[in-house]
Order: structure tokens, then sequence, then C-alpha cells
């Protein structure tokens, strides 16, 4: 090829190099400029943002000198050597420096001269150490020279290589005063509690003593050397006492706070009561580190405490010896009284003339006043100790209240007042579970009250069924009179023991105060409450509820039998009883009734006339006997088979139920309480001894001075009999309605006409009575209680005379 | 590959053998042969120019390639003297290439994909360099080497020493004489 076409084709690749390259520059240059447009963009934009930031720094520096400024704390910065850079406003104020004085100063100048040793140290240690930051508290010294307590924040750093501090303090007085008010206080209150004579002690979680306070040392004797670190319950209470205490610590160790007595010994050995108020104490982190005990001596209340424990336990065993005391009081006029009734109601029996009937009558009913008044008396503490029960058996209500009525109705009658017992849906089969007795000295308590009280009028008691339901019959029981009334202001101490509604009361109508109090409480046992209504002058109304679980008809044996019809006709019985006028009334009772009677004076007699083989059919035990007693010597008896199931019979002065039952469980087979009446007697023995027909009778016929009349003619003397039988009837008559009228002179007439009739055939008292009636002096009203008695002997006369 | 290293070899082929033979390896290498220093071109065509002129020359491409380094070491000087003004001998400058004047390099040709050189200085007269480029081109960075110590009128001996075998990593052990 030749060398033109190859300059040729070099040049047109030349060419071709140079148009590319002319490509490539026209299209960096069009980027250079596309470029250059987005850097003018961005720099707009960057200005923009410049500017914005820098707004933004101005307002955040304005907030912060603003911060800084207004700030209640102390702001103020300083260079590496210490002086003093810039002071916010607070920091002057506080200072009271203007910012002339205090810029270009070291910091020194505001730090209290006492303190300036230490600071400086503390901030070259800052310094050295190149510490971020510290705080520390210490007084400022201001231009005036005052102190001023701050707490101050030191934040070190480095700009340019220099080192700069920006502090923060705070005025921190207020706390400081608080602080040291705090420590005053706490100085004050320790003192007040050593004052008042409070010995306190500071115990760790393990009850080892930490600090024992003087008056805690004074109390017990040790010096507080001898008490620190030791453990306090080793140290200070009895072995017995110790256990008291881990329990009571533990408790503490919860965080409770307790009080507690406790005795603590001394370092004499002795000991001291102390009431400990104990309360746990904490650290900062709330844990419980320990506790303080706060002691106070009470051994002289404690000492008061025994007295009184003691005085108590006197009082109590007085109370009970009340109670012994009524117990014994009761059985000691039980005794003798049981000789008094018992004999007059012997010599009742007797031959007597009016006026000594009239007397023995009397001796009579004070002595049933008495007893009525012992087993009041008896009742009440009793039921004061609570151990009043009633005795619950099957009852026909209805004849209980027949013979309330019939008990009443005399009473009402020589009053002249009516007395009435009204019923209402009840029939006469229907019995009751009830204590009969019981019920019945209530409604006789009351029935009698209202007589008592009632002058003119009626006396009413008025029992209702009110309802049946599960078994029960609920009843009202009213007591209502037209009598006296009770004031209001009395109405509640009426039912008080030995109150009356009037002191007068007692003067114009008797009674010792006690049935209402055992009233109320017999009818609170039964269930109800007793109730009163009252207008003074118009009358009055008791009345409660109750309720009685209703029950089968029960057959009972009748063991009534008319003591004056039978006997136990050669019985043989061994009497025990120690009080002579006793042994005499039972020998004259067992006597009348043609019994075997041996009398010994207790039971080691009772035993040894066993022991010599003698037989008897029954023994009359008393219990309380000297030598043996009457439940020994039945104990002994039981434990004997060879005495068999002799029936032995307590009496017993002793009426409380307990004394029974130690009767009953000492083997004997009946009780029979003092003083007993001979009815009851013969009943009791009726019960284990079939008693024979007796031949025995109190006559009031003589017939001796009729046969001396008639001389034998017995035909004569038949018709003198009947002639006297048929005019005795009428007089019986005649007389009784004299008696109604008062009528003394045709009485005086009439007894004088019948006075050698009843000399022929009657017994001599008769005459003596008929002679008695017959006197010109009498009184009227004793004429007629004598010509009362008179008619019911005569009577007795006619019937012997009929049955003869 | 930049433009630059194309239109030097161009024109060295056409300085040391003539117009015909840069228009035989263009054929022969079937390249169309135009190119501007401000241009960047792909790699294997300056590797197919070099291996047309070895053919047309019988003359080996190693030994091409190290005299084409020195070829272009001479034009570096012309075009940029400011490049030598700091530096006082081969080892001064040859320390700095890695650090001052590829830096240069990248400013004025942004797209240049440049080899890497460590230098460690392993006593005064003793350098130890070295490459480090995919290219492969370890005889041609040679003739450069070579070329810097011509510039500085030194004479040093150059131990090469392949460090993997495709030649990506090569070694210089410069000691001067």
């Amino acid at each position: 090829m030749d060398e033109l076409e190859l300059i040729k084709r070099k040049l047109a690749r030349e060419i071709a190099a140079r148009k590319k390259a002319e490509e490539i520059l026209e299209e960096r240059s069009l980027k250079l400029f596309e470029l250059n447009q987005s850097l003018k963009e961005i720099n707009a934009s960057h200005q923009k943002l410049i500017y914005k930031r820098t707004i933004e720094i101005q307002e955040k520096e304005k907030n912060y000198r603003n911060f800084i400024e207004n700030s209640n704390d102390i702001i103020y910065s300083t260079d590496e050597k210490g002086l003093i850079t810039y002071a916010n406003p607070q920091g002057l104020k506080l200072s009271g420096y203007g910012s002339d004085e205090l810029i270009g100063n070291n910091y020194s100048k505001l730090v209290s001269e006492r303190y300036f040793k230490k600071i400086k140290s503390f901030y070259r240690t800052q310094f050295i150490k190149k510490i971020p930051s510290t705080y520390i508290e210490f007084p400022m010294i201001t231009k005036l020279g005052e102190e001023l307590w701050i707490a101050q924040t030191a934040d070190m750093s480095i700009v340019d290589g220099k080192s700069r501090f920006n502090f923060v303090a705070r005025d921190i007085s207020g706390r400081k005063k608080a602080e040291k008010a705090l420590l005053l206080s706490e100085d004050k209150y320790r003192s007040i509690i050593e004052n008042m004579e409070l010995g306190l002690l500071e115990i760790d979680r393990d009850g080892k003593i930490l600090k024992a306070y003087p008056k805690f040392t004074k109390l017990t004797g040790y010096e507080s050397s001898e008490l620190e670190g030791k453990l306090a319950a080793e140290t200070l209470l009895s072995p017995e006492d110790v256990a008291k205490m881990n329990q009571r610590n533990s408790e503490r160790r919860h965080g409770e706070p307790g009080v507690y007595e406790t005795r603590i010994i001394k370092k004499d050995g002795t000991d001291v009561w102390v009431l400990i108020s104990g309360a746990p104490y904490y650290d900062e982190k709330n844990r419980m580190i320990g506790s303080v005990g706060i002691h106070l001596d009470i051994s002289h209340q404690k000492r008061l405490e025994e007295e009184l424990i003691q005085a108590k336990e006197i009082a109590e065993h007085s109370l009970e010896s009340k109670d012994l005391f009524l117990a014994n009081m009761s059985h000691e006029i039980r005794t003798p009284l049981n000789g008094v009734m018992g004999l007059t109601e012997v010599l009742l029996q007797s031959n007597l003339n009016g006026e000594q009937r009239n007397y023995l009558e009397t001796v009579m009913v004070s002595s049933k006043n008495l007893l009525f008044l012992i087993n009041g008396i008896l009742d009440l503490s009793k039921l004061s100790a609570g151990n009043l029960e009633l005795n619950i058996q099957p009852v026909e209500l209805i004849s209980e209240l027949i013979h309330i009525k019939n008990a009443f109705s005399l009473a009402a009658e020589k009053k002249g007042i009516a007395f009435d017992i009204k019923w209402h849906n009840m029939l006469e089969s229907e019995w009751y579970q009830l204590d009969a007795v019981r019920l019945n000295e209530t409604l006789t308590n009351l029935i009698g009250n209202a007589i008592k009280f009632t002058d003119e009028g009626k006396v009413s008691l008025t029992v209702k069924k009110q309802l049946v339901e599960d078994g029960f019959a609920y009843f009202s029981f009213e007591v209502e009179d037209t009598g006296v009334g009770i004031p209001d202001e009395d109405v509640e101490r009426i039912f008080n023991r030995f109150e009356q509604a009037s002191n007068n009361d007692s003067l114009i109508y008797g009674g010792t105060g006690l049935g209402l109090a055992i009233s109320k409480k017999i009818v609170e046992l039964m269930g109800g409450k007793l109730n009163v209504i009252s207008s003074p002058g118009k009358g009055s109304k008791f009345f409660f509820e109750t309720k009685f679980p209703m029950t089968e008809k029960v057959e009972k044996p009748d063991n009534f039998v008319d003591a004056s019809n039978y006997a136990f006709e050669g019985v043989r019985i061994l009497v025990a009883e120690d009080v002579e006028i006793n042994q005499l009334l039972i020998k004259k009772i067992l006597g009348d009734w043609k019994c075997d009677v041996m009398i010994v004076e207790n039971g080691q007699e009772v035993l040894d006339v066993l022991l010599k083989k003698e037989v008897f059919d029954l023994i009359l035990m008393d219990v309380r006997m000297p030598v043996m007693n009457g439940l020994e010597a039945t104990r002994y008896i039981r434990e004997n088979p060879a005495y068999g199931d002799m029936p032995i019979i307590a009496l017993t002065a002793n009426a409380i139920k307990e004394e029974i039952n130690k009767c009953l469980n000492a083997g004997m087979n009946g009780y029979l309480s003092k003083p007993y009446s001979q009815e009851q007697l013969f009943s009791k023995i009726a019960e284990f001894i079939r008693p024979s027909v007796s031949v025995q009778k109190q006559s009031f016929i003589d017939l001796d001075g009729l046969k001396a009349v008639t001389n034998g003619d017995l035909e004569f003397e038949e018709r003198m009999i009947s002639l006297f039988v048929e005019d005795s009837t009428t007089r019986i008559g005649q007389l009784e309605e004299c008696i109604s009228n008062m009528d003394d002179e045709r009485i005086m007439s009439i007894v004088h006409a019948m006075k050698p009739a009843v000399s022929y055939i009657c017994v001599d008292s008769l005459l003596e009575q008929v002679k008695e009636i017959e006197q010109g002096d009498l009184s009227s009203e004793k004429r007629m209680e004598l010509t009362s008695s008179f008619l019911l002997q005569l009577r007795l006369v006619l019937d012997e005379l009929i049955n003869r | 590959m930049n433009g630059v290293v194309f239109t030097e070899f161009i024109e060295m082929t056409e300085g040391e053998f003539g117009l015909q033979t840069v228009d035989n390896i263009i054929n022969r290498a079937g390249v169309e042969g135009i190119y501007t220093s401000i241009g960047t071109y792909p790699h294997e065509e300056i590797m197919s120019l070099v291996a047309a002129l070895s053919q047309e020359t019988e003359i080996e491409v190693s030994v091409l390639l190290e005299n084409f380094g020195g070829h272009m070491f001479k034009s570096f000087v012309r075009s940029y003297p400011s490049f030598f003004e700091d530096s006082k001998n081969s080892f001064e400058f040859l320390e700095n290439v890695e650090g001052y004047i590829h830096t240069k390099v990248i400013k004025i040709y942004p797209e240049a994909e440049l080899p890497t050189f460590e230098t460690v200085r392993l006593g005064p007269n003793k350098l130890e360099m070295r490459y480090q480029s995919d290219r492969r081109m370890g005889d041609f960075a040679l003739g450069l080497i070579q070329g810097c110590l011509d510039y500085f009128k030194e004479d040093a001996e150059i131990q090469k020493t392949l460090i993997d075998e495709k030649g990506s990593r090569v070694d210089f052990l410069i000691e001067l004489k």
C-alpha cells in the first residue's frame, strides 16, 4: 500500500478520533453543566438549612440562657485557674455581689473560710483526676459575710485544650435547718422520754443490745457497758419469759409494734415488772434493722393488780360463802321448824279447846310463812347462781288450775272479793310437760298478791291456749285484779328482791318482797317474760306467755292415802335422827301409826344396830348427823349384800337439788325434805310399804255420860242419839246462818240449848268449846271463829255417830 | 482501558515500525483503530493489538509490553512534568505513585482502572514494589519502572517474581547499583 494511502487512512482515523473526542467532550461538558446546576441547588438548600439551624441554635441558646438566668440555682463558670467567667442572676442575688465584683475573681471569694481548704483540695482532685462531675455540700459566704449552705455540682469540660468548670449550686439552708431541727427535736424527745422514767433499749435483729439508755440502766441496776453487746433475753429475762419474748420479737420482726408486760431480772437478782412498748426501726432502704423497747416500771401497778385479784378472789369466795351460809341457814332453820310444825300438827290432832286450837293454828300458819320465806331465800340464791332448774314432768294442766282455784276461793271469800279462774280452748284431758310446782308457785304468788292488794272487786286468772305448733302449745297467763295498783315509777322496782311498791306496803300487807323476783325468774326459765300493766287505784294485770310440749296422759299410782284411816301396824322402822325434838316428833307420828320404831343418833349407830342382826322394814335417815352422816351410812349398807335392798328414805333439812342427788347416788330410795307433814311422810312410806287399815282414829264422841243416864237401856240410847243427830243437823244450819249474819245473841242461845246433849254425847273438848262460845265478854269475831271450829267438829261427831 | 494507552501504543508502533505496520495490526486485530486519549476502550483491544504487533514483527509480547512501558513513561514525562517536580530520585517517585500520582490520575480520568503499587523500602538502595491488577500487565509495569530509572539516570537491577501464576500479582525487587 502506498504511503499516501496509509497517511490518508491514518488521517481518517485521527479525524474520526477527534470527532469521537469532541463528542466525549460535549457529553462531559453537558454533564458538568448539569452537575454545576445541581450543585447550585444543593448550595441554595444548604444555605436555607444553615439559616434555619442558625435560628434554631439561637433559639436554643436563648432558652438555655433563660434557663440559666431564671434558674433558682446558682450557676457560674470558672476557667482552669478558678477565675469566675460567668455568674447567673441567682448567683449574684444570693451572693450579694455585682457581676463586675465576681467576674475575674477566684471562686474562693464565695466559699466560707472554714471550708476553703477542704473545697480547694476537693476541686484540685477533680481537676487532676479529670473527674467529669462532682457533688459537695458546703456553706457559701455572701458579700455581707453570711453563711449560706449550698449543694454544688461541678462539671469539668475541656474546650480547645483548656479546662473549664461549670458549677450548679442550690440553696439547701432550709434543709440544713430542718436537719438541725430534727436533731434538736430528736434530742428533745429523747430527753423527754428519759425524763419520763421510761427506760429505752435498742436491740438489733438478733436480739443483741445495741444501746441501753441511762433510765434503763437505773431500772435494772446494770451499767450500760454491762448490757451492750449482750443478748437482751438471756441477760434480762427468766427462762420461762424468754419463750414469751421470742414470740414477741418474731412479731416485731414482721414490723408489728406491740405493748406487753414482762418481768425483768435486775442485776441484784430481784425482778421488776415492766410494760414494754416495742417498735421496729428501719434503715433508709426500709429494711428492719432492730427495735427500740420502751420500758415502764409497773411494779407498783402490778402489786395493785395482784391485790385486786386477791380481793376479787376473796369477794368470790365470800359469795360462795354466802351461798353456803344460805344453805346452812336454811338447814339450821328447817331442822327445828320440822319439830315445831310436826308437833303442832300432832297437837292439833289432840283434843283442844277452841282457844288452844286457835293459837296452835296461828303457830302453824306462822311456821308455814317462815318456811315459805326460807324457801324463797334459797330459791333466790339458786337463781342468782343460775342453779334453779325446772323439774319437767307430765302434768294435767287443768287439774292444777282447779287446785289453785280451791286454794284461793276461801281467802277471796273471806276478803269479800270475787275470784275466778277461766280457761279457753282447753280440755281436762290435756297433758303437758312442765314444772307444776314452779308454775303453781308463780300463779300462787301472783294471785296471792292480787288478793292481798285488792279490797273490793275481783281477782281473776285467765289461761288461754293460743296456738298449737310443732308439738308445742302456746299459752298466755293473765292475773288481773281491781286492787290498789302500782305507781308508774315503781313498776320496774317491784321485780327486784326485797322491794315492794312502797315501804309502807310491807306494814299494811306483809310479805317479804321475794315473790315477784322469784316469779319473774321462773317465767324466764319457762321461756317467757313476766309483764305488768297497772294503773294506781284501778288495778293491775300481770301476764306472761310460754309454751309447753304436749304429751300423753300419764297414769300415776295413787299414793295418796288418808293417814287418818290407815296405819303401818307392826312395821319395823329404824330412824336415824340426832335432834331430840325431831326424835320426839317422829316417834310420836310413827307410834300413832303403830310402827315398831327404833331411834338412833347417827349413821354409825345405824350400822351398829344392823350388825346386831336387828331386822327392819325401812330406814328413815337424817343426812347431816355427827360421827357418821346418812350418806356414808347408806353407802356402807348398800355395799353389804346381807342387808338386801332395804328401803332407805332420806329426811333432809337441806332442800337443794344437789343434796337430793347425793342421797339418791349414795343408794337411798327416796327423800323427804324437812319440815314434812304427816301426810307427806305417810305417802312416802306408803311408796315402799303397804299400809294396813287403821282402827285408831281420834274420836269426838264420849257416850259415858249418856250411858249413865240410859242405864243400859240400849233402845233409849239409840233414840237419844238419833234425836241428837237430827237436832244437831238443824242446829248446824242455824249456826251457819248466824255466822254469816254475825248474830252473837242467837249463837249464844243455840249453843246454850245444845249444851246438855253435847255433855252427854261428845268429848269434853266440845263441851269446853260450847262453854267458851257462850261467854258474854267474847269478841264477835272470836265467837264466829270458835263457832266455825265447833261446827266442823260437830259434823265429825255426827259422821262418827252415823257410821258407828 | 484508558485511551492514552491506545494512542501511545499506536504512536509507538508508528514510530518504531511505520504506518504500514500500524495499518497491518489494526487489520490483523480486527479493530477500528480509532482512539482518542480521552476515550475509554476495552482492555482486550490493547492485548489484541499487542498480539498482532508481535505476530507482525515476530517480537515477544513481553518485550513489546516492556518497551511500551518505557515509551509510556517518556510520554508521561512530556505530558505531566509537574508529576516529577517533587521527586528527587526514582525511589521517591515510585513510592509516590500509589498515593500521589494515581490520586491525580483519577481526578483527570475518573473512569481509569488503575493497578495498585505497594512499596516497601528494604534498604537505602533497595525497594520492593508489588504490582497488582487483573490486567496482568506486569511487563508493562517493568517497562515503566525501567523508564523511571532512566529518567532519573539511575542504574538498577530489577528482579521480577510472579506471586501468582496468572500474573495478576508481581513483585519487583529494585536494587540500585
